[in-house]
């Protein structure tokens, strides 16, 4: 990064700007050496270009051109003191004009040079009142110093003539010219709507100056005349400075040679500036430094509030509102908050705690539960679902402290020898995760194949969901499904008992050819034992509070337990490709069938009627068929 | 606007006249003077407002709690007591021991009415002593069991049994026995219901 260059400032060079109507003219004054110098003169549309040449130059000091009208001029007598108690006596006329009313920053001070006699000076005391808003222009730098324009003219007061500054804008005349009393300078204002009454009013004023002056009346009256005649007419009025004077000054300033000093038009637009630079270099210097604002460091913030609540009323009332802010914060905020708390609740405080201790109370139930209590009904169902085929359970003890204990039988499968089948079955029980530890004893089977055996497990999680497959889940899959696929809506709405408990029938006089699940599906699934048709009140078909009600979820069971699904059947059976028709059989042939023989047959017509392309007839005749063998089974069972 | 302004300048006009007041006391006067208002106004505050503002923020802290209690329970809950709630479903809280008794009988009875079974029943009391469960509900938890014995058919007993479980009235099944009776075609079936109730009258 480059480093920026160190900012040079030439503290003697002054920049000094009138505003004129709609632009700004700037005199660049070098201070430095004996003799001040002007080095330029020129003219800019806004006081931001004022600056920015000014910076250009390398110059800082501005001051700005203050108007006569904006400013009180007072020529005061002072005692033949030395200097610095001159300045003192100066200050102490202007506090006693003033009575502290305007900042000593408006105030400029400055002794005149001339000497009444033995014992007397003159003082000059020029004020930029508050109420008086002089130039205005937010461009204008805080920094920028005032020179009053009685200030400017005091260069061109000499003994031969007045001085003469007239604005026919704000009325304001001043006056300036000297005698026998010494220096007199006066601003007065004419204010006449009259161009000609104005300055009659202008040559009035001048006249009386003159007599006070000490100049005899024919003597005043010529003076003024002349003065008048000579007086060069400018944008704002006009202004009377001699010739005499301009010469003078020129005598007190050097000026650059690119200045046209002696072209007398140029003179009509700077000779007041001229004036004004002048005054700054010598004893009026005191006269061209005035201020908008008195300059002091900015204030930081606990100053500012320092003095702000130094004033007692306000303090009173600073002291009161924080009390009251300490009563009332704390209560608005708590308010609030539990406002905000309150609708975030579902109920009212009391109601919500009430409610949480009773979850609480449940959730303590739900643990003891957890520990020492087991869903019995969700159990036998998971039990059923872990029962294999081929195996008939005859006593089931399930408890806490000992475990589930099982008696039961296994026969022979086609594919299986019965004590294969038992040993699948506690393979299940194992892979359930429900039961562990599961031991079994058989007695030597029978003459028939048939083993008598005890199981004994653990209860490890009666709580978990059993870890059982689809196709052993009786929840998913009736029995009616698994032996011959899923009935179509038909066969289901003819068949309200093939429902698992209600479909199964029992053998007590062969007890060996009853089907596997005779008990245990009588013990499946709650949803299953409630929706049957033998448990028809209202609470006992509603889905039930407890218990694993995985019925209720799984499609299949609609068809099973009644519901018309409507569903094309899908089963495996349906994609059979050459199913034999079964025989047509008479009354009196179905009576002669066993149940095995009618279920067989039953299965039969079932797959039959899938088959796709079946004549209307057949159909018809299959359909027959299967309610006749239907209300067979009724009555068999 | 304007009544605002109107009464702050009434207000300054008060203070000036207390001020003015003021300045013309006496040192001990003056002391009395800066003194009481304070401890007037530390009352007021102390007693008025910082009373309600505690009692609200008590209120407030009670809401929150049981919110924030109530909000991170069930990620509390541990793995066996949410299959538990699966597994049971919704229970109530217990009651007390005559009126956990009464609906434990009533409702075995309305169940087997309804399934048209004879059952044969057994009132017994045991202590649970679960110091948790204890704990929560704030006295001790007794047990009545009803010993049921019933026989009817498999579909009936399941249902029987399935019913029984699932009254609220009932908290478990404690001991299940079921025995095929091949001459009947029925099942003979014992089990244990338990209703938990309150050591004491009443309810918590």
């Amino acid at each position: 990064m480059k480093p920026s260059e160190p900012i040079t400032i030439d503290r003697s060079l002054i920049g000094i700007a009138a505003f004129q109507r709609n632009s700004w003219n700037l005199l660049l004054l070098q201070g430095a050496g004996e003799r001040a110098r002007v080095l330029s003169a020129s003219s800019y549309a806004s006081i931001g270009e004022v600056t920015e040449a000014l910076h250009a130059a390398k110059g800082a000091d501005l001051r700005i051109m203050h108007p006569t009208s904006a400013t009180i001029v007072k020529v005061v007598r002072l005692p033949m003191v030395a200097a610095s108690q001159m300045k003192q006596a100066l200050k102490l006329q202007a506090e006693g004009m003033l009575l502290g009313a305007t900042p000593a920053c408006r105030v400029g001070l400055a002794p005149i040079p001339d000497v009444l006699g033995l014992d007397e000076r003159q003082g000059l005391i020029l004020v930029w009142p508050e109420s008086a808003a002089g130039i205005v222009d937010r461009g204008i730098p805080s920094t920028a110093q005032f020179i009053p324009e009685p200030a400017a003219l005091l260069p061109f007061i000499t003994s031969d003539a007045p001085a003469l500054i007239a604005d026919r804008a704000s009325g304001t005349v001043l006056l300036g010219l000297r005698g026998d009393n010494g220096m007199t300078l006066r601003s007065t204002r004419e204010n006449t709507t009259d161009d000609a009454t104005w300055r009659a009013s202008v040559r009035g004023s001048l006249l009386e100056s003159l007599l006070n002056a000490g100049r005899d009346p024919a003597t005043a009256a010529n003076e003024a005349d002349r003065v008048l005649a000579d007086a060069i007419e400018t944008q704002d009025g006009f202004r009377g400075i001699s010739r005499s004077a301009i010469s003078a000054v020129c005598g007190m300033i050097d000026f650059d040679a690119s200045i046209p000093v002696d072209d007398q038009k140029w003179w009509n637009t700077w000779a007041l500036l001229v004036g004004a630079a002048i005054a700054t270099q010598g004893e009026f210097a005191g006269l061209t430094e005035l201020r908008r604002e008195e300059e002091h460091d900015a204030p930081t913030i606990t100053d500012r509030l320092i003095q702000r609540y130094s004033n007692r009323r306000r303090s009173i009332k600073a002291a009161a509102a924080a009390v009251l802010l300490l009563g009332i914060a704390p209560v608005l905020f708590g308010w609030m908050r539990v406002s905000v708390l309150e609708w975030k609740l579902p109920s009212e405080l009391s109601a919500f705690e009430r409610q949480q201790r009773g979850v609480d109370r449940r959730v303590a139930i739900y643990k003891e539960l957890a520990n020492n209590g087991m869903p019995v009904a969700k159990m036998l169902g998971d039990l059923a679902c872990c029962t294999a085929d081929g195996i008939e359970l005859v006593s089931i003890h399930l408890s806490k402290n000992q475990g589930l204990v099982l008696r039961g039988t296994a026969r022979t499968q086609s594919d299986a020898a019965g004590s294969d089948i038992v040993a699948r079955m506690v393979s299940q029980l194992r892979e359930s995760k429900i039961f562990d530890a599961v031991t079994v004893s058989f007695a030597p089977p029978d003459a028939r194949g048939i083993y008598v055996f005890t199981l004994n497990a653990e209860i490890e999680a009666p709580t978990v969901a059993a870890n059982i497959p689809e196709d052993r889940d009786w929840a998913v899959k009736t029995f009616v499904e698994r032996k011959w696929g899923k009935l179509s809506a038909d066969e289901t709405m003819e068949a309200p008992t093939t429902a698992p408990v209600a479909a199964l029938p029992t053998n007590p006089t062969n007890p060996s050819t009853t089907p596997a699940t005779a008990v245990t599906p009588a013990v499946a699934p709650p949803t299953a034992v409630v929706t049957a048709p033998d448990a028809p009140s209202a609470e006992s078909s509603s889905t039930p509070t407890r218990g694993i009600g995985r019925r209720v979820e799984t499609p299949p069971t609609e068809g099973a337990t009644g519901g018309a699904t409507g569903e094309p059947v899908t089963g495996p059976a349906s994609t059979a490709v050459a199913i034999q028709l079964p025989a047509e059989f008479t009354d009196d042939e179905l009576k002669a069938m066993s149940k095995e023989q009618a279920r067989a047959v039953i299965g039969e017509i079932a797959m039959a009627r899938k088959q796709p392309g079946l004549e209307p007839a057949v159909l018809e005749r299959l359909n027959k068929d299967w309610k006749r063998l239907l209300e067979f089974l009724k009555s068999q069972s | 606007m304007k009544f605002l302004h109107s009464l702050n300048s009434k207000l300054d006009t008060k203070i000036d006249l207390a001020i003015g007041w003021y300045d013309l006391q006496e040192r001990a006067i003056k002391w009395a003077a800066i003194a009481i208002p304070i401890l007037a106004a530390y009352i007021i505050l102390d007693y008025g407002f910082w009373t309600l503002s505690s009692a609200l923020a008590t209120r407030g802290d009670r809401i929150e709690a049981a919110i924030a209690v109530s909000k991170t329970r069930e990620s509390k809950l541990q793995g066996d007591v949410k299959s538990s709630v699966r597994a049971f479903g919704p229970v109530d809280a217990p009651a007390s021991k005559d009126t956990g008794a009464s609906a434990l009988t009533g409702s075995i009875a309305a169940v087997f009415k309804q399934h048209n079974t004879t059952y044969g029943l057994t009132i017994r009391e045991q202590r649970i002593g679960s110091r948790d469960l204890e704990s929560a509900v704030g006295t001790k938890i007794d047990k009545v069991v009803a010993e049921l014995r019933f026989e009817a058919s498999p579909d009936a007993a399941s249902a029987i049994i399935a019913q029984l479980e699932a009254a609220p009235e009932i908290d478990s099944i404690s001991d299940l026995k079921l025995n095929y009776q091949p001459q009947t075609r029925k099942v003979t079936v014992q089990l244990s219901a338990e209703a938990w109730t309150l050591d004491r009258g009443g309810s918590v």
